[in-house]
C-alpha cells in the first residue's frame, strides 16, 4: 500500500516539477509535448508499478528483469523527451 | 538436453519493444478462421481463448483404440505388480527427515489434509481407480431426517431453458466448492474398461447398460408417449385452429409452467396462419411437460400424463459380479477443477506439496459428493467420480477446462496444471460446454521446462505419438506420451510425491495483472514468440530445480514470521 501511495506521490511531483519547469524556461509547448509528457510518467508508474508487483509476488528475479526490460523503454522516452521537447526550446 | 534459458540480446530488444506497446493491447471478440473467439477475465484468467467448433477434432485414435484397463494405471499396480514394486523400492530415498518441507509439521498437514479423501473408503475413488464408496458412494448414506435417497421426483424445470438449467448446476458446483466447472457428453472411450480396487482386491468390468422401459398403469402415459398423440390430433386440424388453441393455452396457462423463452399470446396472435401448417411435430417436440397436459386436456384426450419412476435399471449400481453398471441415459458428465495453493505447489518435490494434492483430494471429495447428492434431490441419478470410472484429463478438456499439455495434465487458463480434477456422471439434460484453445499446444513444442526438470526424466521431449511407454499409459491416441513407471519410481525415491512438472510449468503463475500481458501475448496458436517468453519465464527466475519455501512463511492464511 505504502509503495503505490509513493509511486503515486512521486509521479504527481515529477509533474508538477516539469510544469514549473516549463514556466520558469519560458518553454512553448504543444498540445502533444505535453501529451507525450504523460504519456512517459503514465509509462513509469507502469515500470515501477511492475516492479513492487514482482517483488510482492516474492519473485525478485522477475522484478529486476521485468523491471530493467521495460525501464530501459522508460530511460529511452525521458531521454528523447529531454532532448526534443524540453532541452531543444531552452537552448 | 538442456536448453539456453539466457535471454538474448535480440530477444531482450523483442521485448523491450513489445513492453512498450503490450499494455493498450486488448483481446479480440469475434470470428477467426474455424474458431469463435471470446474472453472472460473472470473464467479465463485473461488468455484469448477460442471455442472449437462441433466438427473440430480434438482426439485422434488409431484402429487399435481400446478402453484403458485401470488395473493397468500405477496407482492400481502399486497394488498387485510385485515385480514392479521391487524395482522401485530399490529407489535410494532421497531426503532427510527433517528437511524443509519434509518434517514432521509438513507431514502432519498433509495427513489433515487427507483426512476427508481418505474417509471411509473414500479414497478408492478419489485417488486410486477403484469403487464407489464412502463420500464418493452410488448411494447417499445420510443419517439426517430429509436428506437420505429418498426419490423427491423430479424437479419440474420445464419454465427454464436448458442453458438456465445448466446455469444453476455450475453455479451450485461453484458454491460447493469447485474452482472452474464444465459440462460434456459421456465419451465411452475415456470410460475404463475395468476398475481396479486394490482394497478388496476387486477388478470388475465397467459398462454401459440398457434402461429398460417402465411400463405405466391404464390412462396414464410419460411425456414421451403422449407426445406423438397429441401430434395426432393437432395434425387434424388446419393453421387457425391450432393456431387459436395455442393463443387459449397461452392466455390461460400459469405463465411460471412455461419455459422463459416462451412467445407471448400478442405474439403468436402477430403470426400467420400460414406459419402453422404442418408444424404440428415442431410444436409438440418443444412443449413442456405441463404444457402438454393442458394442450391434452383442450383436445379431448382422455389421458394422464404421469411421473415416471424410471426403475432399477436406470440407476447406475454394482452387478452381483462386481460390473459397475452405468445406465445408457446417463450421458452427462459435470466435470469440476479445484485449484490447488500456489504457495503449497512452489514447495514442489517436497512433502508439503502432497500436503496440498491431497487438500485437492479431500475438496474432490467434498465437491463431488455433495453435487451428487444435489443432483439426486433434483430427481435425477448421479455417479461421483475421483479419479476412478473414467480418465480425468480428456474429459475436463472435452468439457472446456482447459487444454493437455506435454506432462500429460490438464492445462487450465486460469490456474495452469495447478488443479485436481472430479467428475459427476448424471442423467440430468444439460447443456454441453465447447472445448478451448487458448495456445498450450503451441507453447508446449516451444517449452521444454518440465521435460527438462523431471528428476525422474518421465516426460518426453519428443512430438506427439500414438504409442506409450508401458502397460500404465494407453496407446492409439494422440498425445505427449509421459512415462508414469518412472515417475512413480521418482516419487519413491523422494519418499513423498512430487509435481516438479506442475510448479515449473510457465502456465502455473498466481492471478494478477503482471501476467496477463504475458496471457494475452500467448493468445491462440500463434507460437511467434514463445520460445522467447520461455526464456523470459527462466530469467525471471520461475519454475527453478529447486523449491521455492514459502509455504509457511508468507503472509497468505495468516503471518507467522516477522
Ligand atoms: S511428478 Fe515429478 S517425477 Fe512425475 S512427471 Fe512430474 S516432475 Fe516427473
Ligand atoms: S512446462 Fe512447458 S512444456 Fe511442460 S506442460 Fe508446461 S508449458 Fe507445456
Amino acid at each position: 500500500m505504502f509503495a503505490h501511495l509513493l509511486i503515486g506521490a512521486l509521479a504527481g511531483a515529477s509533474l508538477l516539477l516539469l510544469v514549473d519547469y516549463a514556466r520558469k524556461k519560458e518553454l512553448t509547448l504543444k498540445w502533444w509535448h505535453w501529451l507525450l509528457t504523460i504519456l512517459g510518467i503514465i509509462y513509469a508508474i507502469f515500470v515501477l508499478e511492475l516492479i513492487v508487483g514482482f517483488f510482492s509476488e516474492g519473485a525478485p528475479q522477475a522484478a529486476l528483469v521485468m523491471g530493467g526490460m521495460t525501464g530501459i523503454v522508460g530511460v529511452v522516452w525521458g531521454v528523447l523527451l529531454r532532448r526534443f521537447v524540453f532541452a531543444k526550446q531552452s537552448a | 538436453m538442456s536448453k539456453q534459458s539466457k535471454i538474448s540480446r535480440r530477444d531482450f530488444l523483442k521485448l523491450s519493444s513489445l513492453a512498450a506497446f503490450a499494455l493498450p493491447l486488448t483481446t479480440k471478440v469475434g470470428q477467426l478462421g474455424n474458431y469463435d473467439l471470446i474472453e472472460s477475465k473472470e473464467k479465463f484468467g485473461g488468455f484469448t481463448i477460442k471455442t472449437l467448433k462441433d466438427d473440430d477434432p480434438l482426439f485422434e485414435f488409431g484402429p487399435n483404440y481400446t478402453r484403458f484397463d485401470a488395473t493397468n494405471a500405477i496407482l492400481s499396480r502399486v497394488w498387485w505388480d510385485d515385480e514392479f514394486n521391487e524395482k522401485a523400492d530399490a529407489t535410494e530415498t532421497v531426503y532427510e527427515k527433517n528437511d524443509p518441507g519434509y518434517t514432521q509439521v509438513d507431514k502432519a498437514l498433509s495427513a489433515g489434509a487427507a483426512y476427508v479423501a481418505m474417509y471411509e473408503g473414500t479414497d478408492s475413488s478419489i485417488g486410486y481407480l477403484g469403487l464407489h464408496k464412502g463420500l464418493m458412494g452410488l448411494d447417499p448414506k445420510v443419517n439426517a431426517p430429509g436428506q437420505g435417497p429418498s426419490f423427491d421426483g423430479r424437479w419440474e424445470h420445464d419454465h427454464l431453458t436448458s442453458e438456465e438449467v445448466t446455469a444453476i448446476v455450475k453455479k451450485a458446483s461453484l458454491f460447493l466448492g469447485a474452482s472452474m466447472v464444465g459440462v460434456t457428453d459421456m465419451n465411452e472411450k475415456w470410460l475404463y474398461s475395468h476398475y481396479y480396487d486394490g482394497f478388496s482386491q476387486t477388478r470388475a468390468p465397467i459398462k454401459v447398460t440398457k434402461v429398460e422401459k417402465v411400463e405405466l398403469p391404464e390412462g396414464q402415459v410419460s411425456p414421451e408417449d403422449a407426445k406423438p398423440l397429441i401430434k395426432a390430433e393437432l395434425e387434424k386440424m388446419d393453421g387457425q385452429e391450432v393456431k387459436d388453441l395455442l393463443i387459449d393455452v397461452l392466455e390461460n396457462i400459469d405463465p411460471s409452467l412455461l419455459p422463459s423463452n416462451a412467445p407471448s399470446p400478442s405474439f403468436v396472435k402477430a403470426v400467420p396462419v400460414s406459419k402453422f401448417e404442418g408444424q404440428a411435430g415442431q410444436l409438440v417436440s418443444n412443449l413442456p411437460k405441463l404444457a402438454l397436459g393442458v394442450i391434452a386436456e383442450k383436445l379431448g384426450l382422455d389421458i394422464e400424463i404421469a411421473e415416471v419412476d424410471p426403475g432399477e435399471s436406470a440407476k447406475p449400481r454394482y452387478l452381483e459380479d462386481g460390473t459397475l453398471a452405468i445406465p445408457e441415459t446417463m450421458n452427462k458428465v459435470i466435470v469440476l477443477a479445484f485449484e490447488e495453493d500456489y504457495d503449497g505447489i512452489e514447495s514442489a518435490p517436497t512433502h508439503l506439496t502432497v500436503a496440498i494434492t491431497q487438500d485437492g483430494y479431500s475438496k474432490m471429495a467434498i465437491t463431488g459428493g455433495s453435487l451428487a447428492q444435489f443432483i439426486r434431490k433434483l430427481g435425477y441419478n448421479a455417479i461421483p467420480c475421483g479419479n476412478n470410472t473414467n480418465i480425468s484429463v480428456p474429459m475436463a478438456i472435452e468439457a472446456g477446462l482447459g487444454e493437455n499439455g506435454r506432462s500429460g495434465m490438464l492445462i487450465t487458463p486460469k490456474y495452469g496444471p495447478r488443479v485436481r480434477i472430479a467428475k459427476v456422471i448424471t442423467d440430468m439434460p444439460l447443456e454441453n460446454d465447447k472445448p478451448i484453445k487458448f495456445g498450450v499446444e503451441e507453447f508446449c513444442k516451444s517449452c521444454m521446462k518440465c521435460a527438462e526438470l523431471c528428476p525422474s526424466q518421465a516426460i518426453s521431449y519428443e512430438d506427439k505419438t500414438m504409442g506409450s511407454a508401458n502397460i500404465s499409459s494407453n496407446s492409439d491416441v494422440l498425445k505427449w506420451s509421459s512415462n508414469p513407471e518412472k515417475c512413480w519410481e521418482g516419487w519413491v525415491a523422494n519418499g513423498s510425491g512430487c509435481g516438479i512438472c506442475i510448479r515449473v510449468c510457465p502456465f502455473n503463475k498466481p492471478e494478477s495483472w503482471l501476467h496477463d500481458v504475458t496471457r494475452i501475448m500467448i493468445g491462440a496458436e500463434s507460437g511467434s514468440i514463445d520460445s522467447l517468453l520461455v526464456n523470459l519465464d527462466d530469467a525471471g527466475g520461475y519454475g527453478k530445480k529447486e523449491p521455492n519455501m514459502v509455504f509457511w512463511d508468507s503472509d497468505k492464511f495468516i503471518h507467522i514470521k516477522d
